[in-house]
């Protein structure tokens, strides 16, 4: 009887848990949207007033940024001077470098392959302008990933709550099934 | 004398393709290589004194055109672009007179198509056709004997020092301000090119000794200027004096009561004593040593094989 117990308690608090685990990824999407945007806002900063290269620029980003936001700033300014990329064949050094940061920090990340597009496209057209250039591909990458930041807030308006109740649900569900 | 030419800063900059090949050039020819030049769909080249010098894809030297290394379109894009650090946006003032000093005070010139403004200022480059990369050279002692003319009984004697083109002008200003600066002379210099001091980051990549003050990429006229209020130098120094704005700049100078360094283009000295634009400079009396440069060189088979800087000092 306490072993049934104990058990029905187990699959419970898992399916909680990985209800949880779902819904926070909502949350965590919207969240590092968020960072994103404002680090993009820094990044434009430290590229049209002060006119740092992009490795410079990229690390004065990630000083600024906690967590994972923070971290693919860092590594990408890393990768961007190592042998590899810079005398490569692939023409566009920051894209490859935010590529391998976003690769190496997959795990972390709750942003969508469309929200990762958005940034891996700016990073492609990022270094070849002007001023003026950068500051509008910038703004112009900022500005999806708010309608992006917008969408993903209200999804987690709507879905937070349905499924962190799911879990709940599910694991009474199956201790009711296996009952 | 002391000629420090320093290579390894310069692979960073270039393709995969091509490093181990410079890295063979430059380690079985040290010291003599003073540029590269790299043309799209040409040979790859050096020039080493008087001699240009076709390089093979293994490293080597050649003269027969055929063997040469053939530099890609793709090899010129990623040295442009590593030359700019993927950041054209921060080099444009650079790109705009174009040349780029690297790390290593290496100085990278290039052309191509210029893009320009309606005004007719060049804006940008698009298609680099041609990048040459000239090593950085600190002969540290080149002015040793002209020292005694400069400085005498603790005092900065005004100098002018002169020659045609390619004689060694910058060398020796940038050797005379190391000197001083090291003998702790509050040393500014004027270096609107860059050619001086070669900054990267805010840092001289020449040795200008301890304390030097450089102005870098600002006209010579407010530089001095700026460098007169600002740094209250014992000695100002600078290149190529050439523009009436430039002269006001030192007459200012010569007022304020610190030593003037300069330098300018001309073959004698009744030549420089009679240019207009030098006329305020001489019927002041701002200069009171003229240091004329030349070089004697020795050929072999038509060609100059070698030579070394002469100087001839005018006291006025």
């Amino acid at each position: 009887m306490f072993i049934k117990i104990l058990s029905a308690v187990i699959i419970v608090a898992g399916c909680s848990y990985i209800g949880m685990i779902r819904a926070s990824r909502l949350s965590g999407r919207s969240k590092q949207l968020s960072r994103l945007i404002f680090a993009l806002n820094s990044l434009e900063s430290d590229i049209c007033f002060k006119r740092k290269p992009l490795k410079e620029a990229f690390e004065a980003t990630a000083y600024f940024e906690d967590g994972v936001i923070g971290a693919l700033f860092s590594e990408a300014a890393k990768t961007m001077v190592s042998p590899d990329i810079l005398g490569g064949e692939r023409i566009s050094a920051p894209a490859s470098a935010l590529g391998a940061a976003i690769e190496a920090n997959r795990s972390k990340l709750y942003l969508t392959d469309g929200d990762l597009k958005i940034l891996v496209s700016l990073a492609s057209q990022l270094g070849s302008g002007d001023c003026e250039t950068e500051a509008a591909n910038i703004k112009s990458a900022a500005e999806k990933l708010k309608r992006c930041e917008a969408e993903a807030t209200e999804f987690k308006n709507k879905y937070y709550k349905l499924y962190a109740s799911l879990g709940l649900f599910g694991g009474l569900f199956i201790v009711i099934l296996l009952a | 004398m002391e000629i420090i030419m320093v290579y390894s800063e310069i692979t960073a900059y270039m393709p995969k393709s091509l490093q181990p090949t410079l890295k063979r050039l430059f380690s079985t020819f040290p010291g003599i290589i003073e540029e590269i030049r790299f043309k799209t769909n040409r040979p790859l080249c050096i020039s080493a004194g008087a001699a240009i010098l076709f390089v093979d894809a293994e490293g080597g030297i050649t003269d027969n055109i055929a063997e040469a290394y053939t530099v890609t379109d793709t090899d010129m894009t990623i040295i442009f672009k590593n030359i700019c650090e993927n950041s054209v946006y921060a080099y444009l003032d650079e790109i705009r007179k174009g040349f780029i000093t690297i790390r290593g005070g290496h100085r990278v010139g290039f052309t191509g198509r210029a893009i320009t403004s309606p005004s007719g200022a060049i804006e940008n480059f698009g298609d680099i056709s041609s990048v040459n990369i000239r090593v950085a050279r600190e002969i540290k002692g080149s002015a040793d004997p002209m020292m005694k003319h400069i400085l005498r009984d603790g005092k900065i004697l005004n100098t002018l020092v002169v020659s045609p083109p390619q004689m060694g002008k910058t060398t020796v200003l940038r050797d005379i301000t190391r000197q001083l600066s090291t003998l702790k002379y509050k040393t500014a210099v004027a270096d609107d090119r860059g050619e001086i001091s070669a900054m990267y980051r805010g840092v001289p990549q020449n040795d200008l000794g301890p304390l030097t003050d450089v102005m870098f990429n600002a006209p010579k006229h407010l530089a001095v200027v700026m460098m007169l209020r600002s740094m209250s130098p014992d000695v100002i120094i600078t290149d190529e004096i050439a523009t009436e704005e430039d002269v006001g700049a030192l007459m200012l100078a010569f007022g304020s009561g610190v030593s003037i360094i300069a330098s300018a283009h001309g073959s004698n000295k009744d030549e420089i004593l009679q240019k207009p634009i030098f006329k305020p400079l001489f019927a002041n009396c701002v200069f009171e040593n003229i240091i004329m440069l030349s070089r004697k060189t020795f050929s072999r088979d038509g060609r100059v094989v070698d030579g070394f800087l002469q100087f001839e000092n005018i006291s006025l």
